[in-house]
């Protein structure tokens, strides 16, 4: 076998692992068979432990073989005469990393999840939604045309929402998630775009080298992918999803934004990187973003006082500096910056209900208080800017509000009014009142 | 209720017409009082019809030879280590008291940053006790705490972060086996600390150090505190040749609740260092000569050994055993072997009511599962704290002995022949009520309405600001405990059995408006078991009135393990035989 027939048939297992899982959970779930919690916590775990082999296969490949990738056509989605919508992956390096994060990673939560979610009443929901968040990252992973990446990075949307709106019996976890779900949808509407604009131009969505694209189309098509990949990134002025998505059961917090989700901006535009590349001002752009971001992460993270919160903004800090990294075209070290803040992170937010735990322990190695922080800024800063700049932090650079009342509030209201009319209309023509003309 | 479905159908049509107009025709809040009312009295009924039963039974019994007495704290979760040990061991009696062991200290351990109180709430404690390394090798790692405080900080910032991040891949390996063998794991990570330590129980001096405390008890200080100790353990003659005086504490990992397993006696603090201190206070020559002097002889062959009983894995530590006499070197082994067997039935006993554990386990397995069960990250129930408690029983052992209760009820020990005047009875309800009421009304509350007496789902809990839970990103602080620390409990009130007159309990109620309150309002049921005949009197309505067993049989098993095997609900009482009832 080639070397590129065996990364397509490693690569093409992993791919397909998590979203196999997800199937033979969620269609017994739907259809209402009943399944015990050591069977789902087993399929589960078997889907990833084997696409976690394979996936360790590839990196095994792409490592001792430096450039070595395979491109696999999986169908041809619409064929007409001078027109051929392929479905393409491709396994590379860049994918490796991703699919190896998300195989490794979405296995320990599956382990960590089965006792900790024990007979809770949406064990069932969590074990279907976990797999169908890794085969949305698969997705993205290994997408090799936009087409596809746009149909994993929606499952990883949709699938994230529904998560942080796991405890949905509660009104704060429903109204985050759909939060978060608003604050993909607008940035969505850009990574579409980017794919339709694509094909009328070059006649394909492949991220791949090879793409002859005018001048204004690239900077337009790089624009849409940064702009795409800052609702995931949680970059400025879009953070604010994050904090609030800290309301799912702590393993899910862990590994949508600690770990997966928030480093999927940033994959997007490694994958993307023929096409950034070409564009200085683009990237300039997403550098000022990724600076902007940072500083505003790691201010407002220094001033929460609970630990999921300041997990949060930790990571956003870091995918931000993810971002700097790529606009400096740096996509090598920004993989490995993601790897290893994944798993850190991953970890950190685990263990966050230890906190009291650890901080005892500390305190005994230490043996008193807990060492200072903060000191060199009390120094060089004087009181009144201290304070003004801890009122800025708490409020979280007031975008917070503007964002939700502003830009949010709007879409809300002319959704709502749109759906009036709609409703209205239809009564009209039916002749009758459909209940939504008040 | 005790009534099964098919009951329904034996009675007719007709009647279950009527009853369900009956039903029906009850407003909301009476109904549900009446089930309240219905539930709580065929638990009681069952309780004490047993306890009147075990009574007669074990009355016809002598007293096994005692070479050994152990003493627990008082605390529900001890009924079945203290169950097993007698079952394994016949020849060790069991006492119970509470886990303070009289004591009210600070206390700093080799380990501990600085002092913790250790004794009952409420009470501000005046001396400092610490823990010293006799040889003087342990030296704080101060350093690893530091480059640990450090990394875990500056992952969080800017530049630090990136650096931090950078090297994050290399946490692959401790991160996996962490949460796929956190027992292999903990064992890896653990800190040496040094077998040799003492503690500075001794005041040298009576200067106030900086906090205003007095370093260590003085000789007057100590006696009186042994005394009254030994007191509530009504342990005030035939002392065997071994005491061991165990205090208890849990450790569980990823649970801010961890402190609301520890001992409530010492004010939520592990009690390990209070059963040390008063063994080496109880051992104490000039301490004994004292209390000859009041009329307690503590035989100069008799040794008390202090000890800590670690209730999430069964753990237990014994101190300072280089003191203890070379004559009771083979006791004191084969003391400890009967601990091993004995934590690991009980280990077997708790995972029956762990859903994730089969019934078939062995002892040594579901030891070895617990043991991995306080060490996993991913565990939000280490162990079912005080959960199903619903009993305390006051009196002396040999009436208790060899009856399963199914970790439901506090023990506490007290012989009304040492107490003619009842001045013991009064100072140990006044402790021992007020305490077991609190823990058992606080399961009660959280348990009827976990969503507002208690805190909800512990999964989606938040630590802020290091004093406590928020669900999720924001949300009001959350008291009360976890749905996941009640979900097995049967919210009864607290039963208390106490081996004393019914105008002896009327007086210590009237003096004691702490206890009268809890009895007179109803937050408790009171029962009373005579001391001469063994006739039970419960408070109701006011007044005692005789209690008529409905049952007078009970089941007779031979062993703990026989009557509990195979099953995961609550279990009725029954006499166990190898416990000493027969």
């Amino acid at each position: 076998m080639t070397l590129q027939g065996l990364l397509g048939v490693l690569g093409l297992i992993a791919r397909f692992m998590p979203v196999s899982a997800s199937i033979a959970l969620g269609i017994p779930w739907a259809i209402g068979i009943k399944m015990s919690e050591h069977t789902i916590h087993r399929t589960v775990a078997a889907a990833f432990g084997i696409a976690l082999l394979a996936c360790l296969a590839i990196d095994v490949v792409v490592l001792t073989h430096p450039g070595a990738s395979s491109v696999v056509t999986l169908a041809h989605w619409v064929v007409v005469p001078s027109y051929a919508l392929d479905a393409r992956v491709v396994f590379d390096l860049p994918a490796a990393v991703l699919m190896t994060l998300t195989a490794g990673l979405c296995g320990l939560i599956g382990s960590f999840s089965a006792p900790y979610l024990h007979q809770d009443p949406g064990f069932r929901r969590f074990f279907v939604l976990l797999p169908l968040f890794a085969a949305g990252m698969m997705a993205v992973a290994c997408g090799d045309t936009l087409d596809l990446v746009y149909a994993g990075w929606e499952v990883v949307g949709l699938s994230s929402a529904l998560l942080i709106a796991y405890f949905n019996y509660r009104e704060a976890p429903v109204r985050h998630g759909l939060r978060a779900f608003a604050v993909y949808r607008v940035c969505d509407v850009a990574l579409l775009a980017a794919a339709v604009i694509l094909h009328h131009h070059a006649g394909d969505a492949s991220l791949g080298a090879g793409l002859h694209l005018d001048a204004e189309t690239g900077m337009v098509v790089a624009g849409l992918l940064v702009f795409a990949s800052m609702g995931k990134a949680a970059a400025f002025p879009f953070t604010g999803w994050l904090p609030r998505a800290m309301e799912g059961p702590t393993p899910s917090s862990a590994i949508f934004y600690g770990a997966l989700s928030i480093h999927a901006g940033p994959f997007l535009l490694i994958r993307a990187w023929p096409i950034l590349a070409e564009q200085p001002v683009v990237r300039g752009v997403l550098v000022v973003i990724g600076i902007v971001t940072a500083l505003h992460a790691t201010m407002v993270g220094r001033v929460q006082t609970d630990v999921k919160c300041s997990l949060g903004y930790a990571s956003v800090t870091q995918a931000a500096v993810i971002l700097i990294e790529i606009g400096l075209g740096f996509t090598e070290l920004a993989l490995l910056h993601m790897a290893g803040h994944a798993i850190l992170r991953t970890w950190q937010l685990l263990r966050a209900p230890s906190l009291l735990h650890d901080h005892h322990e500390l305190v005994g190695l230490i043996g008193g208080g807990r060492p200072p922080r903060g000191t060199m800024w009390e120094r060089i800063l004087p009181l009144s800017v201290q304070r003004w700049g801890y009122h800025f932090a708490i409020e979280r650079w007031f975008v917070d509000d503007l964002a939700a009342h502003g830009l949010l509030g709007t879409l809300w209201r002319t959704v709502r009014t749109l759906d009036r009319m709609d409703r209205w209309w239809i009564g009209l023509m039916s002749g009758k009142d459909a209940g939504g003309a008040r | 209720m005790g009534i099964g479905a098919h009951s329904l159908d034996d009675v007719g049509p007709e009647r279950v017409r009527a009853l369900m107009a009956e039903v029906n025709a009850l407003a909301e809040v009476e109904r549900r009082r009446l089930w309240h009312a219905a539930y709580e009295r065929r638990f009681r009924t069952e309780t004490l019809d047993a306890i009147a039963v075990h009574t007669h039974r074990t009355a016809s019994v002598s007293a096994p030879e005692r070479r050994v007495q152990a003493a627990f704290c008082i605390d529900d979760r001890e009924e079945s280590m203290r169950r097993h040990l007698e079952e394994v061991a016949p020849w060790v009696e069991t006492i119970g008291v509470a886990g303070n062991y009289g004591i009210s200290m600070y206390y700093q351990g080799l380990e501990h940053g600085h002092p913790v109180a250790l004794g009952p709430g409420g009470f501000e404690p005046r001396h400092l006790v610490k823990e010293e390394s006799v040889d003087g090798t342990f030296e704080r790692v101060r350093w690893q705490g530091i480059v640990r405080h450090n990394v875990n900080v500056g992952s969080q910032t800017l530049f630090r972060g990136a650096m931090v991040a950078l090297g994050g891949v290399f946490s692959a390996g401790p991160l996996s086996l962490r949460l796929l063998a956190p027992r292999l794991a903990a064992q890896l990570t653990k800190r040496d600390l040094p077998q040799h330590t003492t503690l500075a129980l001794e005041r040298v001096d009576d200067h106030l150090d900086a906090h205003g405390l007095l370093r260590g008890f003085s000789v007057d200080e100590m006696v009186d505190i042994v005394q009254g100790t030994l007191e509530f353990m009504a342990l005030l003659r035939d002392f065997a040749p071994l005491v061991f005086c165990l205090g208890h504490g849990s450790k569980s990992m990823n649970n801010p609740h961890e402190a609301a397993h520890d001992c409530g006696a010492c004010g939520g603090g592990r009690g390990g260092p209070n059963g040390r201190a008063f063994a080496r206070m109880a051992n104490d020559s000039r301490v004994r000569e004292a209390l000859a002097a009041r009329g307690i002889e503590i035989p100069e062959s008799t040794w008390f050994v202090g000890g800590y009983h670690n209730t999430a894995d069964d753990d237990i530590t014994l101190y300072d055993l280089d003191l203890v006499p070379a004559d009771l070197h083979a006791l004191l082994q084969e003391t400890q072997a009967a601990f091993e067997e004995a934590r690991a039935a009980d280990a077997l006993e708790r995972c029956r009511k762990f859903e994730s554990v089969p019934l078939t386990v062995t002892p040594a397995m579901a030891l070895h599962h617990v043991e991995n069960r306080d060490e996993d990250l991913a565990q939000p129930r280490p162990e079912y704290g005080h959960c199903t408690n619903a009993i305390c029983l006051v009196g002396r052992r040999s009436w208790s002995r060899g009856l399963f209760l199914d970790r439901r009820a506090f023990l506490c020990s007290y012989d009304p022949d040492l107490d003619p005047d009842g001045g013991i009875l009064s100072r140990l309800l006044a402790m021992a009520v007020p305490v077991g009421a609190g823990i058992n009304l606080e399961y009660w509350f959280s348990v009827v309405d976990p969503a507002r007496y208690g805190c909800g789902t512990k999964l989606p809990h938040n630590i802020t600001g290091l004093i406590g839970v928020m669900d999720g990103h924001q949300s009001d602080l959350r008291t009360g405990l976890p749905w996941q620390m009640v979900e097995i409990h049967e919210p009864v009130r607290l039963l208390c059995v106490v081996e004393a007159t019914p105008e002896r309990l009327l007086q210590v109620a009237s003096d004691h408006p702490s206890v009268g309150r809890l009895i007179t309002n109803n937050w408790v049921q009171l029962a009373s078991l005579d001391p001469a005949s063994g006739e039970m009197q419960f408070f109701e309505d006011g007044a005692f009135r005789p209690w008529r067993p409905e049952r007078t049989t009970l089941p007779w098993v031979a062993s703990s393990v026989d009557w509990f095997r195979g099953t995961r609900g609550l279990l009725p009482p029954a006499s166990i035989s190898a416990g000493g009832s027969r």
